[in-house]
């Protein structure tokens, strides 16, 4: 084995991004909630629609962090340690 | 021509998905119930969707809009947050799965306390929310056929034809066909969204898709903001942001979904498909614009859940009548299949297995298929006669799961929790949820707060409680969900030929 697999702790530390979303469509509910609307569409509606935008981005960003942090080569190491050997039980 | 154009999408979804199955004959449990762990990017992505789009979405959402307004806004709230919390949650179970030989979520529950028992406990709990569901779509599709065809198919007969198709699309390929039939009605769903929302301001007497929002606050003022059309109702922010994290946390534990994540071939598959889960969720607008539009068009029925389907049979031409009710079928037909699947393999490797260990491959799957029958029967036998609201039913079969919610995050984090802090937690939780004097009690001071996301908190506090003062199970149990990372799985690998020889 030339190399060893990164240590998952090391640098996830982008992964508390995901609470993002949690903050935009929860936390943000009672400032958002007008009683107005933007081009007729209720100003709560466009915000949480807004939001799932935003989430997206934000697990996206995780994602491309994710990968530059060596989750995938982790990942596959942990496939293939977990590959059942011909012959052999899983 | 309704009825015609309704069979015509139903059955050519039906024999599509035997006829992509037949190609893959299952020969294990595994292939059967999780694909055999190889489903890529893609088909994850439509078995999620899937599962995501069931007639309770758009029947139920549409129908809340149209009959309360802005709370319906919990469908936006519903799946993006799911998968922000599931980006992190879903591979951690799918690597359990995969290093452990894992189908069912009470396998993982069985080998990660050391204690068959409390398997067969989750196992029971989740057959029943899974009957309990499966039998809300049956509660759908009877609503679908009475509004849309009529007195032409009569609906104990519609409903008993409904299960037997959910059966037929898992009966012999299991998951693969489930998706197949998932995705051709994920495309169809949208098309008919779309369909319906470019055309209906011009059928409701609005301008455009904005004047029907306008209209529609003229009709009902404060429809489009918090609490909704009654300004006395309990549906405050504090009850969206409650309800809103209640389905997040919740979501994930529902049995089928759990199951779900032991299917992809990757940790990235299961990354990838987090990422755009979220924007296909943009397509509620379109589902809460009908409900508006219904309101708008002067839709008057006693049953929420039927208000779109009555405004598509008043003011749309026969054809489009007869696709509307074929593409709502296969909303219940597709998730439901999934559903009577994960509930035949939960029956077979959690309540069959830990009593009789030595069944072979050939006979579990049989017991998976049989018992899977009986479970589809049972839910067709409660639906007949059957009137409770859509989305009661589930925000209780939701609240009732989400109290397994601690159980699994404090599996996956915390090493002291314990099989007997689990049932001690599921007990308080379920007393908290369902017992007379704190259900009253919630209802009557907490009014605004969704009842399970309290609950929830209680079996955490309970969990950990208990746990602190119960043995910890033995270190091998506690990897399971705890030694997740490659390093950890070649250091077992390494490990078992010397275990093997100690043997």
């Amino acid at each position: 084995m030339s190399h060893s697999p990164p240590t998952r702790s090391r640098r996830l530390t982008h992964r508390w991004l995901l609470v993002v979303p949690f903050l935009w469509q929860v936390a943000l509910i009672p400032a958002a909630n007008l009683d107005s609307a933007v081009a007729h569409i209720p100003v709560l509606m466009l915000w949480q629609m807004a939001g799932i935008c935003l989430t997206t981005i934000v697990i996206g960003f995780v994602f491309l962090a994710d990968r530059r942090a060596g989750v995938d080569q982790e990942e596959q190491a942990f496939i293939d340690a977990t590959t059942p050997v011909s012959g052999g039980t899983p | 021509m309704i009825i015609t154009v309704a069979l015509v999408v139903v059955l050519a979804t039906a024999a599509g998905a035997v006829g992509f199955g037949r190609n893959s004959r299952s020969v294990s449990v595994a292939d059967w119930a999780v694909g055999g762990r190889r489903f890529g990017t893609l088909i994850f992505w439509f078995m999620n969707a899937g599962e995501v789009y069931t007639t309770f979405a758009v029947l139920g959402i549409s129908g809340f809009a149209y009959s309360v307004g802005a709370p319906a806004y919990l469908a936006f709230l519903s799946v993006s947050l799911s998968f922000a919390l599931g980006y992190w949650l879903m591979p951690k179970i799918w690597r359990a799965g995969r290093k452990h030989g894992l189908i069912t979520q009470g396998d993982f529950f069985s080998a990660r306390f050391n204690a068959p028992w409390l398997g067969a406990i989750a196992g029971v709990v989740g057959i029943v929310a899974l009957v309990v569901y499966v039998q809300i779509q049956l509660v759908s599709l009877s609503l679908i056929v009475e509004l849309t065809i009529g007195d032409a198919v009569s609906q104990p007969v519609a409903v008993a034809v409904a299960a037997l198709m959910m059966l037929a699309f898992v009966f012999v390929a299991g998951l693969r066909s489930a998706a197949f039939a998932a995705s051709v009605k994920d495309v169809l769903m949208i098309v008919l969204m779309v369909g319906l929302a470019v055309t209906v301001a011009s059928k409701v007497g609005a301008s455009s898709i904005l004047d029907v929002f306008k209209l529609a606050e003229e009709k009902r003022p404060g429809i489009g903001s918090l609490p909704g059309i009654d300004p006395t109702a309990p549906t405050t922010s504090i009850w969206l942001m409650t309800s809103g994290l209640n389905v997040a946390l919740g979501n994930w534990i529902f049995p089928h979904l759990f199951q779900i994540s032991f299917a992809a071939e990757s940790g990235r598959s299961i990354r990838r498909n987090a990422i755009w889960q979220p924007l296909y969720s943009l397509a509620y607008f379109f589902i809460i614009l009908l409900g508006f539009a219904a309101l708008v068009g002067g839709v008057t029925t006693d049953n929420a859940n039927g208000a779109l389907l009555q405004l598509v049979s008043a003011k749309y031409p026969a054809w489009a009548v007869g696709f509307t009710a074929g593409v709502s079928v296969l909303l219940a037909l597709a998730p439901g299949s999934v559903l009577l699947l994960t509930t035949g393999s939960i029956f077979t490797r959690n309540v069959v297995r830990p009593f009789r260990r030595d069944i072979s491959e050939r006979a579990g799957l049989l017991i998976s298929r049989l018992s899977m029958v009986v479970f589809a029967g049972a839910a067709v036998y409660l639906t007949i006669g059957n009137s409770q609201s859509l989305l009661s039913i589930l925000v209780d079969a939701y609240a009732a799961i989400g109290i397994m919610a601690p159980a699994v995050f404090l599996a996956l984090l915390w090493k002291r929790v314990t099989a007997i802090g689990v049932l001690a937690g599921l007990v308080a939780g379920f007393y908290a949820l369902l017992g007379d004097g704190p259900s009253s009690y919630w209802t009557t001071h907490l009014a605004q707060v969704e009842p399970g996301l309290i609950c929830m908190a209680i079996a955490l506090v309970v969990t950990v409680a208990v746990s602190l003062v119960t043995p910890a199970p033995p270190e091998e149990s506690r990897r399971v969900g705890l030694a997740l990372s490659a390093a950890d799985a070649m250091a077992d690998r390494q490990a078992l030929p010397q275990k093997q020889a100690a043997e």
